[in-house]
């Protein structure tokens, strides 16, 4: 999986906008994952990567299924054009890119039916692996809505199904085709792959399915849920336990526990130099001037939001993070830096830090992007900077998640116009990935219980929507409960 | 009963009325299980909870109705087909060299109208696709299949599905070299080796009826292994 640049890339994803409606949708195999945790789990996590498309506004959630066929029909009955349907376990973290493409494809190629994990082995007659399969509606309603059959035995009633051919390029492996086309008469098979009958179907109306691409398979990794399943619930949440990890026989599972168990590694002392959101996105919210500011300790947000918000000598600015490098980062640029060149500064300084998203390399192209983007010029910056420097700053190590009284009994010690921001704290991956979602939504929950009437708020609860919106406008929104619709696990578990 | 046939039974029970050993691997394999294990047969345990005894009323009350079956080498066996080509269905080998026709012809009996329970229970609860035949096998107080082999040795894997709907005290299943089969008189399911030579003897006073389910899995492969595996894992005791 490709380690996209957040700062470049989510940053400004929600400017574009799909042409056509997508649903997104979540296939239940529970049945076939032997662990209750693992099947939770890997659902809620599969929904939080769907979740980052969906408040882009980037496709509607369709809903969890152990049936294909139900997910796309509401699908279609709620007016969608594509598909896209990732089992509980696929971790897409750029699933948003995979949708723009899916768009893309589908427009210049609207007779095709689906694109998918094509799998083609010897002695079997080939499939569409189940992991990912983005559909053309459209198409799919004028074969007959047909369902997507699982991997089938026959020794009686062998299937006799359309001969094909394969691209002689394969992608992952030998039975990875980049296609899959017709070729003429029908052959009798007793072994069929996950979604034989649609790759039969497709090739009998003379159309040729295609593999995912290389960009779009970098996207997004798959746990394999139901392989060593044991193991996975194992290292879920020991991920520092290397020997354990490298036990985990499935090759895509491994990468992304190892990924996982680096990123939380290096979090614990990580510095976030630039934001990964906009900053100035959200407009103004406070009456203004802002007489005390609430900051995460990361980027030039805090700056934005006072410059966009108004402010005044007196006005205080707190920093708050669970980690003690931020705030240490924070105090040190500004004690010592200018306000001009921080790519300079950052050469200069970088040693002591761990920076996230960011390389040497790239400190020159991330800074001008922050004045071209987000302050107008290296003047105007600068300008804003010195004003900024001369205020009241304050450093709390807090854990807003955990400890959010602590935060709070700071805020009400102050009056006036107040702002907090508290970024996507909330609903950041890691935090799902080791608290439970439902625990987190009593935690939020209790965190929003505590947020005074008057205080004007920036950043994103739990599900990673706008926290204004959702407090002022007393939305209660919820997450989707983990509950599966096959009937082995409503009745045996 | 045939003195020949008594002291092939007494005989046979002498050498085979014994628990039959498993020996479970770690982690569940379907296809070691099926095909490699060995195994005369293996209790689908997720199926114990299931409404047998409705199932055996059901069964019971057609008890008039049942067919002899296989006089040759049984006595007081017969059967009564619930989803098959009639009431009285041999096996489909039986029925011409067109399987596919024969398979075709497969239809639900006026047995199953008559059985609900067991009807919604094939198609509802049972992990195959296609169901071929399935009959209830009354075996009446007093009564024995002699001990034979329904496959060769070259067809060696845990097949059919044979469920007691009851198993009074007293009738026993044997497998040859391998000991009795665990039916529980409350109702029990087990898919079977039938490559294995096998005998059963009612010696009680009661008739003990079963039903003996032939299918195959079609699409609903992973229905089937998660019922072996839920039961591989109860069978064996904790993970």
């Amino acid at each position: 999986m490709r380690d996209w640049n957040s700062i470049t890339y989510d940053r400004y994803l929600d400017h574009y906008k799909l042409s056509v409606p997508v649903g997104l949708g979540i296939l239940d195999i529970s049945r076939d994952i032997d662990s209750e945790f693992v099947r939770k789990r890997s659902f809620d996590m599969t929904f939080w990567m769907t979740n980052q498309s969906l408040k882009m506004g980037y496709g509607t959630y369709r809903g969890f299924n152990d049936k294909v066929e139900d997910i796309l029909e509401e699908s279609l009955s709620k007016g969608d054009q594509i598909c896209i349907i990732q089992c509980q376990g696929m971790m897409s973290l750029r699933l948003a890119h995979i949708i723009s493409t899916s768009v893309n494809y589908f427009k210049n190629n609207p007779d095709k039916f689906v694109i998918g994990h094509i799998m083609a082995r010897k002695g079997r007659y080939p499939g569409i692996h189940r992991q990912m399969l983005i559909v053309n509606l459209k198409v799919w309603e004028k074969l007959g809505k047909p369902p997507y059959l699982e991997q089938g035995f026959f020794w009686d009633r062998k299937r006799e199904y359309c001969n094909f051919e394969v691209s002689e390029n394969k992608i992952a492996a030998e039975y990875t085709p980049d296609w899959i086309g017709p070729k003429e008469g029908t052959s009798k098979f007793d072994n069929t792959e996950d979604g034989a009958n649609w790759v039969h179907l497709a090739l009998s109306n003379g159309i040729v399915i295609e593999n995912l691409n290389l960009e779009m398979r970098e996207c997004k990794c798959f746990l394999y849920p139901y392989e060593d399943t044991a193991q996975l619930e194992k290292v879920w949440n020991n991920l520092q336990q290397e020997e354990e990890v490298d036990k985990l026989t499935n090759y895509s599972a491994r990468t992304w526990m190892r990924k996982l168990a680096y990123q939380e590694f290096i979090e614990k002392d990580r510095v976030y130099a630039f934001n990964t959101e906009r900053l100035s996105a959200d407009g103004v919210r406070s009456d203004g001037p802002v007489d005390h500011l609430f900051s995460a300790a990361a980027g030039f947000k805090p700056l934005a939001l006072l410059r966009n918000n108004k402010f005044h000598e007196g006005t205080t600015v707190h920093y708050f993070d669970w980690c003690r490098a931020s705030l240490d980062f924070k105090k040190h640029i500004l004690e010592t830096w200018d306000g001009y060149d921080f790519h300079k500064w950052l050469l200069e300084n970088d040693g002591k830090y761990n920076l996230s998203s960011t390389y040497r390399g790239n400190y020159e192209e991330f800074w001008r992007l922050e004045l071209t983007k987000e302050f107008g010029s290296a003047d105007q910056f600068k300008e804003l900077w010195d004003r900024y420097r001369k205020l009241e700053h304050h450093f709390h190590v807090i854990d807003i998640v955990s400890e959010p009284e602590k935060l709070f009994n700071i805020i009400n010690q102050t009056a006036g116009n107040r702002v907090l921001w508290t970024t996507n704290i909330w609903a950041s991956m890691q935090l799902h990935w080791n608290v439970e979602i439902d625990d987190l939504e009593q935690k939020w929950l209790k965190f929003q219980s505590l947020i005074p009437e008057d205080l004007a708020i920036y950043g994103q609860d739990y599900l990673a929507r706008d926290i204004q919106r959702r407090v002022r406008h007393k939305l209660d929104y919820t997450h989707p409960r983990y509950v599966s619709t096959n009937k082995y696990v409503q009745q045996w578990g | 009963m045939d003195n020949a046939h008594k002291e092939i039974l007494e005989k046979y029970w002498s050498e085979n009325s014994k628990p039959i050993e498993y020996r479970y691997p770690d982690f569940f394999d379907p296809k070691w299980t099926v095909m490699e294990s060995g195994w005369p047969c293996f209790k689908l345990s997720i199926f114990d909870n299931q409404p047998w005894k409705e199932m055996h009323k059901e069964a019971e009350q057609l008890i008039d109705s049942f067919h002899p079956h296989r006089e040759d080498y049984g006595y007081g066996w017969k059967s009564l087909t619930i989803h098959g080509l009639d009431e009285d269905t041999q096996s489909l080998g039986q029925y011409g060299n067109d399987r596919n026709k024969t398979l075709d012809e497969l239809e639900w009996t006026w047995v199953a109208d008559k059985c609900p329970t067991v009807k919604k229970f094939l198609t509802d609860v049972w992990p195959a696709e296609f169901l071929n035949r399935v009959r209830f096998m009354l075996l009446e107080p007093g009564g024995y299949i002699l001990p034979h082999q329904d496959r060769p040795d070259s067809q060696k894997r845990l097949s059919v599905c044979n469920i007691s709907l009851n198993n009074p005290e007293g009738c026993e299943f044997l497998f040859k070299g391998h000991g009795k089969v665990p039916f529980s008189d409350q109702g029990s399911a087990f898919l079977m080796d039938i490559s294995n030579v096998h005998s059963v003897w009612n010696r009680s006073n009661t008739p003990r009826l079963h039903m003996i389910i032939h299918y195959e899995l079609g699409h609903r492969i992973r229905d089937f292994f998660y019922v072996l595996r839920s039961s591989y894992y109860t069978n064996r005791g904790a993970k």
